[in-house]
């Protein structure tokens, strides 16, 4: 051993992996942790039969007799229809200001996924393909963000609000009422509001970038000129909206153009998570991650969370997030300086390496290595700040940006309204402080719930309730609903006409995928019965908004190409020439130095990755979704560092207090290693009181911390253990690769994450592959397939692209037919998703910092289709056997689930059906109520009928998309034509915004995956074992600036450690290409003892 | 016998299982033992009854039905008894051929599954359409060769010729083939109302099965392989097995089944040169690179 190993990365995967508690001892010794067939008890009857509604599935047929079945056989039906083949239309909607734009597969009649559409010009403007190779057309993918994955589950939710409501006073029961009733008071209260010019009207809606839905209510505000306006939502925009103002003098939206910028530094901003079009950042930001082709960007993350961003950052500093002003204005005297003298390197020198910094000497050194870097880079950076910080905090940055020069290169600002100054909008507390005046007599809320989260002080609730005609266009009969007269059923997005203003100001079109399921209305059709519109259809209303965007009415043709194509082409807002230095003022801020010295508590309120804000609440998907970082299910907490729950004796899993100046809430711990000792993290939208069945008291309401004017980053924070403890579901510690502890995983992760710096790259493409375990030629007990015939599927995932957004997974879900299992079977180790993402943290745990400044890597686990599959070898009845083409398969009802082949997977990747989740037990395991099967009826319809709906006590696992396959070699020779590379896209591989998934066949030499798996950075993860799979990593670049680097990276970069003399040669490999593999030889020549029998290596003899 | 057979094949053969559940039924096992153990009582009543039983203490056995030890010294079944043993075996051989009808010929797909023949909305006779009119097969089922399913026809379909008699003209929209049968309520009534008319089913494969008409058709295999004469079905039964190994037999074994893509919606076609269609389909296999697998995704996913 030398000292070089003292240095070597080491990596976890959790605190309790780090310390080796006994639930992470427990969890290692058993595949299956506990005991398989207990019913669940820590959850109550009432609660699993609620979760089951989540995922039902078509009911078998019981008995033996032959049920007649009937066909339901169209009356008419068009030729282009056909039974059970998806029929895509380009679709798009918004949802919280984020505008998407979609493909619809609708089956027979009935949506049932989601695709991003790739031919949205803003999207096809950026190809993240690996190639330019003009093979576009089939491969393009758009992707999508997993929220939107998850909305088609929502179309099915048997808890959206399904009957027109009413109440007579406040307080009273809501009834059902009908729409006779309800028209007719409408008209009665217009002639009201119209003698009144509108001074009775109140109208409170989300933020909207929906063209018609701006176009109607400016309609609307010029026929009642009194009328009010508020403005609301949870996640706001308003200090971003503030902040151009302050720095341009006008509202525009921003656009980033991250494939430009050679350096990207985020101050605090999860690009591609909060962000609203971060997606297309993503696709951009990966577009930058190609080492082959030489684009490689360096992303500096300062932030005092850590978020996604953060961890696909090259280099992530941590400070607390109400400093980064301070940071941001530093930084700008910085670069001042540096563009004044003209020197912008920063020279490497001589001096101590990042991982031997304080936390000061940390701040202080990526401040001269950023500034440097940005200043070097002029009019190819991009500086970006978190949408959550002060507008003068982003009119800086803004200033930054200009005096870069990155204003019109690397950031466009586009001539797009704020639909909040187009309407005269007022904040939620001016329209509270109206509501409260008493002249509302008429309060029209168009969806968005605003009565959850709404800051205590406001009332708004009562104020609301006060009101004598109100109506709500209500998704779910939510916490808004409790206090408004008449409560309206709103059409799902999938259900109605819209349209919507994409991130280029683009005009992208919705068109209904099928009719209301639950009777709902949209927005458009209410607002049209408000004033009560000859011309009720909403079709007619978008349509001729859509003439009025392409600047002349749409004839039949242009209208059917725009359904057809989603988007009007040559449609997109002009970037404005305005200067972003504006800003003259000066916000308080402390010297560089000092800003570690922030001892003040502070917590950040974020939109959860799960919920968002509380909109997706009664969403299985999205529930049992692993948050990227923390991999928490079914619940929020509050994430503090491993300092801070040391110095305020806090211990994971314990609830805390969290108090600011009285306001106090209840929260869990769980520790995430690398947020800043100061920052407490918490999610929004959890501890919904009426979400629905699902989402119903999950979590912790944190919003009862915010006041009207605090903003979601508070300071000012005390926090206290109550000891009590509380039971958090997390699944970093399930299906773990290797059981070894703690030790073996330090040694093992370097192999199955492979990670290096752009340095050593360029000084060693093929790091990666030399970075497994030395082993003799591999032999193999069977003899190995015939794979050269036919077609080869295999994949690639580029951990340099990936950056953990979790799409992939709910794509996956979506196609599958994978079920919700619950919080207490996640708990168990139980979650049936087939795909999964590593979360490994990399650090030095001996070094203090080293637990508090990880690096984290992500690495998407599914099925690798080993050629010599283990699964395969031990199963007793060939439930699990091979196709030609080289996948694994799994016939479902051959299984009978002895679990030998989860037991001798070494990715771990295989899932066990507990319980039939698809099927309704029924109260007392016997009678179904009417209801349940209603609900039943509804839920299945999100089924993919395409793959079989697995029942219990089988085992199921990734299929590469086998009905994808299958369908596409089908249709291939019903044309009568070979397949070509990109006709068959897996699940993943189409909803990854950053193109990191390629599939197709390894055969075709010219395929992309041909291709990529012989990229040097291409390795198998266990190809030690022989077992050869299908699907290969790519190896995660870091291109962290020389200056940055720890020592562990330095002495990579420079092509090993020279104290340390393999006898290479002898080993038939070359000599430059082998210096850097060192760091795991190390642990396997110099800690592990040699099984008997071994062929010895050479290098061995040379020691 | 046999049409009711026929129709109900399924059902009949279903009984015969029945009746053997019934027989393991606990409440009958639980009759069964009681029966016999107090046949029992009775036969070692009157065994004891004919010896002296005063010298030797009863045993265990005995005892545990409930024999005073002091009447009994040993047990001999009485000669009657014999004549019983023949019954038994009688018994147990008719039970295993029974049995065996019941595992090996009643539950194979042989007998379960052809002559299903559910009684339809609407008599519709194939023989006619298909077989007199000769109309091909894919007037109605048209998306046969694009889809995995060959589809029902829609009730416009059928409306083409059979369209009803319009309530106000008294004459019917388009062509009129007997417009006023009573035969074609149900069909009319869909036409009319908006809903589906309610064809019932009779090919039907496990969920788990996921067939794909396309696939087939393009590689020519004929409506026939599965379906049988369908141009002579009055009103259509299932003709072929459609259980797995019956798929995978042609899957390992395809050369019978293929023919020209041409012909396969031509029911009765026979190669014209009177070649075997074995040595033809064995030339198409070839030529068209046919390759049917038989590994378990190719149905299962």
């Amino acid at each position: 051993m030398t000292k070089g190993s003292d240095n070597r990365s080491t990596y976890w995967r959790s605190l309790n992996e780090l310390e080796n508690t006994p639930e992470f001892e427990q969890f290692m010794h058993r595949e299956f942790p506990v005991a398989a067939s207990e019913f669940p008890d820590g959850i109550s009857r009432r609660r699993w039969l609620q979760l089951m509604s989540a995922s039902l599935a078509l009911a078998g047929f019981a008995g033996c007799r032959y049920q007649t079945e009937q066909f339901a056989a169209l009356v008419g039906r068009s030729d282009q229809r056909l039974p059970g083949i998806p029929m895509m239309f380009a679709t798009s909607f918004e949802w919280a200001g984020r505008a998407v734009h979609l493909l619809a597969g609708n089956v027979d009649g009935r949506p049932i996924k989601l695709e991003g559409n790739a031919q949205y010009p803003l999207t096809a403007s950026v190809d993240p393909s690996p190639f330019n190779d003009g093979k576009e057309s089939s491969f393009a993918t758009a992707g999508t963000d997993a929220y939107t994955q998850a909305c088609i589950l929502q179309l099915y939710d048997p808890d959206r609000c399904d009957q027109l409501l009413s109440r007579s006073a406040a307080g009273k029961e809501a009834t059902e009422s009908n729409w006779d009733t309800f028209e007719r008071s409408v008209r009665d209260r217009l002639e009201v509001i119209k003698a009144n010019a509108g001074a009775s009207l109140a109208i409170l809606v989300p933020p909207t970038r929906s063209p018609s839905l701006r176009r109607m209510l400016g309609e609307i505000k010029t026929l009642f000129p009194q009328a009010t306006f508020g403005r609301h939502s949870l996640v706001s925009d308003r200090h971003f909206a503030a902040g151009i103002k302050l720095a341009a003098g006008r509202y525009g939206e921003a656009l980033w153009r991250f494939e430009k910028a050679a350096v990207i530094c985020s101050l605090d901003s999860d690009i591609f998570a909060q962000e609203p079009a971060g997606m297309v950042y993503a696709r951009q930001y990966s577009l930058g991650r190609d080492p082959k082709t030489g684009s490689m960007n360096r992303m500096y993350s300062i932030e005092g969370q850590y978020s996604m961003t953060g961890a696909s950052a090259d280099s992530r500093l941590s400070i607390p997030t109400h400093q980064i002003g301070s940071f941001a204005v530093e930084l700008e005297k910085r670069i001042d300086a540096k563009i004044a003298a003209g020197a912008a390197t920063a020279e490497a020198k001589s001096e101590a390496t990042w991982d031997k910094l304080d936390a000061a000497a940390r701040i202080e050194r990526t401040l001269d290595v950023l500034s440097s870097d940005l200043v070097a880079n002029q009019g190819k950076s991009a500086v970006i700040v978190g949408r959550h910080q002060p507008a003068e905090v982003q009119a800086i940055v803004w200033r930054i940006n200009q005096k870069l020069g990155n204003v019109g290169k690397t950031v466009e600002i586009l001539d797009i309204q704020d639909d909040q100054e187009m309407l005269g909008s007022v904040s939620l507390k001016e329209f509270a402080d109206k509501l409260a005046s008493g002249k509302v007599e008429d309060l029209w809320i168009l969806g968005g719930n605003p009565v959850y989260g709404a800051a205590e002080e406001l009332k708004l609730g009562e104020k609301i309730a006060a009101v004598a005609h109100s109506v709500y266009l209500a998704d779910y009969v939510d916490e808004t609903a409790a206090f408004c007269r008449n409560i309206v059923p709103a059409a799902h997005p999938l259900e109605c006409w819209s349209d919507v203003m994409g991130a280029d100001g683009g005009y992208g079109i919705g068109q209904p995928q099928i009719l209301p399921l639950l009777g709902g209305k949209s927005v458009l059709e209410l607002l049209a019965m408000l004033v009560q519109a000859e011309d009720r259809d909403p079709q007619n209303y978008v349509r001729s908004t859509a003439g009025v965007v392409a600047g002349s009415k749409l004839g039949d043709q242009q209208w059917k190409k725009l359904l057809h194509d989603g988007y009007l082409e040559s449609v997109a807002a002009k970037p404005l020439s305005v200067k972003l230095d504006q800003f003259q003022g000066e916000v308080a801020v402390k010297p560089a130095a000092e800003i570690s010295q922030v001892k003040d508590l502070e917590i950040v309120i974020l939109p959860s990755e799960s919920v968002y804000d509380g909109r997706f609440a009664n969403n299985g998907w999205l529930q049992e979704l692993p948050q990227s970082v923390s991999k928490l299910v079914w619940d929020n907490a509050a994430l503090v560092s491993a300092e801070l729950a040391e110095s305020k004796r806090l211990s994971q899993g314990d609830i805390a207090v969290v108090r600011v100046n009285g306001r106090s809430v209840e929260l869990p711990i769980f520790v995430v290693p690398g947020i800043n000792p100061t920052t407490i993290v918490t999610q929004m939208g959890y501890g919904r009181k009426s979400a629905g069945r699902v989402g119903n008291d999950v979590g912790h309401d944190v919003t009862p911390l915010l006041t009207a004017e605090s903003g979601t980053v508070i300071t000012g924070v005390e926090i206290a253990s109550t000891t009590r403890p509380y039971k958090l579901a997390t699944t970093q510690d399930h299906f773990s690769i290797d059981q070894g502890g703690l030790v073996e995983t330090s040694k093992r992760a370097v192999r199955l994450v492979r990670e290096g710096t752009y340095e050593q790259y360029k000084h060693n493409d093929s790091f990666a592959e030399h970075m497994g375990i030395h082993h003799p030629p591999l032999e193999s007990l069977w003899t190995p397939p015939d794979v050269a015939q036919g077609h080869a599927w295999a994949m690639t995932i580029d951990l340099n692209k990936c950056i953990g957004c979790n799409s992939c997974v709910i794509a996956c879900q979506a196609e599958n037919n994978v079920p919700v299992v619950g919080k207490e079977q996640v708990a168990r180790g139980r979650e049936m998703h087939w795909l999964r993402i590593d979360r490994y943290f990399q650090g030095d745990p001996s070094f203090k910092s080293g637990v508090n400044d990880p690096k984290v890597v992500f690495q998407p686990v599914a099925c690798v289709h080993c050629e010599m599959a283990p699964c395969e070898q031990v199963c007793p009845v060939a439930a699990t056997v091979h196709t030609e083409d080289g996948i694994n398969a799994m016939a479902y009802n051959r299984c009978v689930g002895t679990r030998y082949c989860a037991n001798n997977c070494p990715y771990k990747v295989r899932r066990f059906n507990y319980f039939n989740y698809n099927k309704p037990y029924g109260y007392y395991y016997g009678w179904i109520d009417y209801r349940e099967d209603a609900n039943r009826k509804l839920q299945q319809l999100v089924l993919n009928p395409e793959v079989t709906v697995r029942g219990r006590g089988v085992m199921e696992k990734c299929t590469y998309c086998i009905q994808r396959v299958q369908n596409g070699k089908i249709a291939a020779k019903a044309d009568g034509r070979e397949l070509k590379d990109g006709d068959i896209k897996t699940a993943c591989q189409a909803a990854c915004p950053s193109q990191a998934i390629v599939f197709g066949d390894r055969n075709d030499a010219s395929s992309r995956v041909a291709v990529l798996q012989k990229d040097p950075r291409a390795y198998a993860m266990l190809e030690e074992l022989n077992i050869k799979p299908r699907t290969l990593y790519l190896a995660r670049l870091r291109n962290v600036h020389p200056r940055l680097m720890t020592q562990d990276q330095v002495d990579h970069a420079t092509g090993g450690h020279g104290d340390h003399g393999h006898g290479h040669d002898e080993h038939g490999h070359d000599d430059k290409a082998h210096g850097d593999a060192h760091g795991a030889a190390e642990g396997e020549h110099g800690a592990e003892t040699k099984p008997a029998g071994d062929a010895k290596p050479a290098e061995e003899a040379a020691h | 016998m046999y049409a009711v057979y026929r129709r109900n094949g399924f059902t009949l053969s279903c009984a015969i299982c029945i009746n053997t559940q019934l027989l393991f039924l606990r409440r009958w096992r639980l009759l069964g033992l009681r029966l016999f153990v107090a046949g029992s009582k009775m036969l070692l009543k009157d065994a004891a009854c004919g010896y002296d039983t005063d010298r030797v203490a009863g045993n265990a056995f005995s005892k545990s039905f409930g024999i005073r030890p002091s009447t009994m010294n040993r047990f001999l079944f009485p000669r009657w008894v014999n004549k019983f043993l023949l019954v038994l075996g009688f018994l147990a051989l008719g039970g295993g051929a029974y049995a065996g009808v019941v595992f090996l010929g009643a539950t194979d797909p042989k007998t379960l599954n052809p002559g299903y023949q559910p009684v339809q909305p609407v008599p519709f006779s194939h023989k006619i359409h298909a077989g007199q009119l000769k109309m091909d097969c894919r007037y109605c089922h048209t998306s046969v060769e694009k889809a995995a399913h060959a589809s029902v026809p829609p009730t416009s379909t059928c409306i083409n010729c059979h369209s009803p008699l319009e309530k106000a003209t008294g004459t019917p929209a388009l062509a009129a083939v007997h417009p006023d049968s009573p035969k074609l309520k149900a069909l009319h009534q869909s036409w009319e109302s908006g809903n589906s008319v309610p064809w019932a089913r009779i090919h039907r494969l496990p969920d788990f099965v996921y067939f794909n008409h396309a696939a087939h058709i393009s590689s020519g295999v004929s409506c026939v392989t599965c379906h049988d004469r369908i141009d002579k079905m009055e009103v259509v039964y299932q003709a072929k097995e459609l259980s797995m190994t019956w798929c995978v037999d042609c899957h390992r074994n395809p050369e019978p089944h293929l023919r020209p893509v041409e012909f396969v919606t031509k029911l009765d076609w026979k190669p014209e040169d009177g070649t075997d269609p074995a040595v033809l389909g064995a030339q198409l296999k070839k030529d068209k690179n046919i390759n049917p697998l038989a590994n378990c995704a190719v149905c299962h996913r």
